[in-house]
């Protein structure tokens, strides 16, 4: 009956309870969009890193041979000589080595040559088919399988670079033996082939076509994009980096040092959102507090009238503010719908560019904002409650 | 059923009220009257327990209303007393069936829906009950605020004024309407006004002085 009451009494006069609704779902909605992510974005990350102490490629800029290495989506740095990674292998500190060789595309999903230690690196398994053995045969992962439609036993051709509209390569095509269980990591977005197979499309292509860097074909130096390397024990990782920027002509970057320089940045844009659903959330706890101060004048008769039926003043303080935390719920509800609206035109529009797509399922930390929200919905209502509770019963009866 | 002894209730100390010792059996009706200013709304929320006097006994039934504290003043108001105002007031967000309900709910008594039903409906007030109060006539709300006083089967009943904002012909019906459902329910009736026109219905008759300034 009390809930009925406070249920009634807000959908009596809506309008001042909807736009405190309001801005609690919006501060609540970005709040909650920003804890999603960033959990989500960390654990992507983290999973990726699987065993990579560093990364070797051309120098450049070290946080974009990361991210093009590790998480394949930027753009690589260049390319460095096969001769010198295999130099790398030899070396007792490093324990093992996995080559990356970009080379084209089919559908926009990168074709990446390397060898069978990079699948082992992150677990991925073999849904069908098997792995590959010899140049210009190909295992590609679970959404470039979901997508394209590719299966066991096609050939596809691959594209030149990483634009769908980029020259196709038809005179050697690729034929998939395996395809890949989900892993949830790069693997899902990936063609996997042999170092061989970048180079062999390349060479071929050069006969035929009269591209800038045509080169005689016993001249052309065997080049890979970066090497992914597993260090041999945590103080040779930290050794090696400048052992091999200052001794050879490629760099070495360390992809947990580059993320968090790079979760730091982006740390400034979530603190300023943070900041900013922080400022809304203020704002919608004043605007409750006045929709209910407003109600609370109105109704002081109805107040007056609960007390003279032997409702008691402890009941009357806590109608009030369940009459706050109803709003607070609410407006936590229309948050979290929000969120993941939010996340939903994400995964629609950017998903695939990102090659990533964002899980909808609640986080802890949204236990916590519930918390928070209540709390705020019940300070807000702390005022007009304590009103009521100190209302002098005989004027309040006498004055209507 | 109603006894009160040397009862005496002091605002501040220049504003400060001794009333007369009143009585009132089960079923029979109390008329106190008098001028504006000599006390008589404080005298009713003294025998309500919402106001609580400086001095003197107030006891209805077997309880000593004047030794109760403040939340088990709310609780015996709640359970035993029933108020009638000068103008009906409602819970505007509810129907008057819930309004009906709520004196029971807060007064921790059990209230069907069916003797709600016929109460309403004994009262005239049936065809209302789905309705939201404002939708009512006056007549109408002040029946319904005297169903809302019975539906505890209370066994006292204080009016404030039940019928001085009423014309001629509700007031007759409703003071009528009172006395007849006090003496039906077996309540004790106190009614309290300035309104001339109710001496002749109720013979048991207290005129309060103006006193204390």
């Amino acid at each position: 009956m009390l809930l009925k009451i406070i249920y009634r009494n807000l959908a009596h006069k809506p309008l001042g309870a909807a736009l405190s609704v309001a801005l609690l779902a919006l501060s609540t909605g970005i709040i909650s969009m920003l804890l999603l992510l960033q959990s989500q974005l960390e654990q992507k990350f983290e999973r990726d890193l699987k065993d990579i102490d560093l990364v070797v490629g051309a120098k450049g800029s070290p946080l974009q041979l990361v991210l093009s290495a590790v998480y394949h989506v930027d753009a690589p740095t260049g390319n460095i000589p096969l001769e010198e990674v295999e130099k790398l292998r030899k070396m007792r500190s490093i324990s093992g080595i996995t080559p990356l060789a970009y080379g084209d595309s089919y559908q926009r999903f990168r074709i990446l040559g390397t060898d069978t230690t990079f699948i082992s690196r992150y677990g991925g398994k073999l849904k069908s088919g098997r792995l590959f053995k010899q140049p210009l045969e190909a295992v590609i992962g679970a959404t470039v399988a979901e997508n394209t439609g590719l299966q066991a036993g096609q050939t596809f051709f691959s594209t030149h670079g990483d634009v769908a509209e980029g020259e196709q390569h038809d005179h050697a095509g690729y034929v998939v033996t395996g395809i890949l269980e989900r892993s949830n990591t790069v693997l899902d977005n990936l063609l996997l082939t042999e170092v061989a197979s970048v180079w062999s499309i390349h060479e071929e292509g050069h006969e035929d076509h009269d591209h800038d860097h045509d080169h005689a074909r016993d001249t052309i130096p065997r080049e890979i994009t970066a090497a992914l390397v597993k260090a041999r024990s945590v103080h040779s990782a930290m050794t090696l980096p400048m052992m091999i920027n200052e001794s050879t002509g490629m760099q070495a970057a360390s992809p947990a040092l580059e993320i968090n320089r790079l979760m730091k940045m982006l740390g400034i844009g979530v603190t300023a959102l943070q900041t900013l659903a922080l400022g809304i959330m203020l704002i919608s706890g004043f605007s409750v507090f006045i929709a209910l101060y407003n109600r609370l004048r109105e109704r002081k008769y109805e107040l007056a009238l609960m007390r003279s039926m032997g409702c008691s003043r402890l009941r009357l303080f806590w109608m009030l503010l369940s009459e706050g935390m109803l709003l607070a719920v609410t407006g936590f509800a229309g948050g979290v719908l929000l969120s993941r609206l939010g996340l939903w035109i994400l995964n629609t529009g950017a998903a695939r560019e990102f090659h990533f797509v964002f899980r909808y399922e609640p986080v802890q930390a949204e236990l916590w904002l519930l918390g928070i929200t209540v709390l705020v919905g019940a300070v807000a209502a702390l005022v007009p409650a304590i009103s009521a509770f100190r209302m002098n019963l005989s004027r309040a009866l006498a004055d209507a | 059923m109603l006894q009160t002894k040397n009862l005496q209730f002091a605002y501040n100390n220049d504003l400060s009220f001794s009333f007369p010792d009143l009585g009132c059996g089960a079923g029979e009706s109390l008329l106190i009257t008098g001028r504006s200013g000599c006390g008589k709304t404080t005298l009713l929320h003294l025998l309500a327990g919402i106001l609580h006097p400086s001095a003197g006994e107030i006891s209805i039934g077997d309880t000593l209303l004047s030794s109760l504290g403040g939340a088990a003043a709310d609780r015996f108001r709640g359970a035993c007393i029933g108020l009638v105002y000068q103008r009906p007031h409602f819970i505007a967000s509810l129907t008057v069936l819930d309004n009906l309900r709520l004196p029971a709910y807060l007064g921790h008594k059990p209230a069907s829906e069916k003797a709600i039903g016929e109460l309403a409906a004994h009262l005239g007030i049936g065809h209302t009950l789905r309705q939201l109060p404002d939708r009512l006539s006056v007549g109408e709300q002040q029946r319904a605020s005297i169903a809302r006083a019975l539906v505890n089967r209370p066994a006292l009943i204080l009016a404030d004024e039940p019928t001085s904002a009423l014309d001629d012909e509700n007031c007759a019906s409703v003071i009528e309407l009172l006395t007849r459902q006090a003496a039906e329910h077996d309540a004790a009736l106190v009614i309290v006004t300035h309104d001339g026109r109710l001496k002749s219905a109720v013979k048991n008759q207290v005129e309060l002085s103006l006193q204390g300034r």
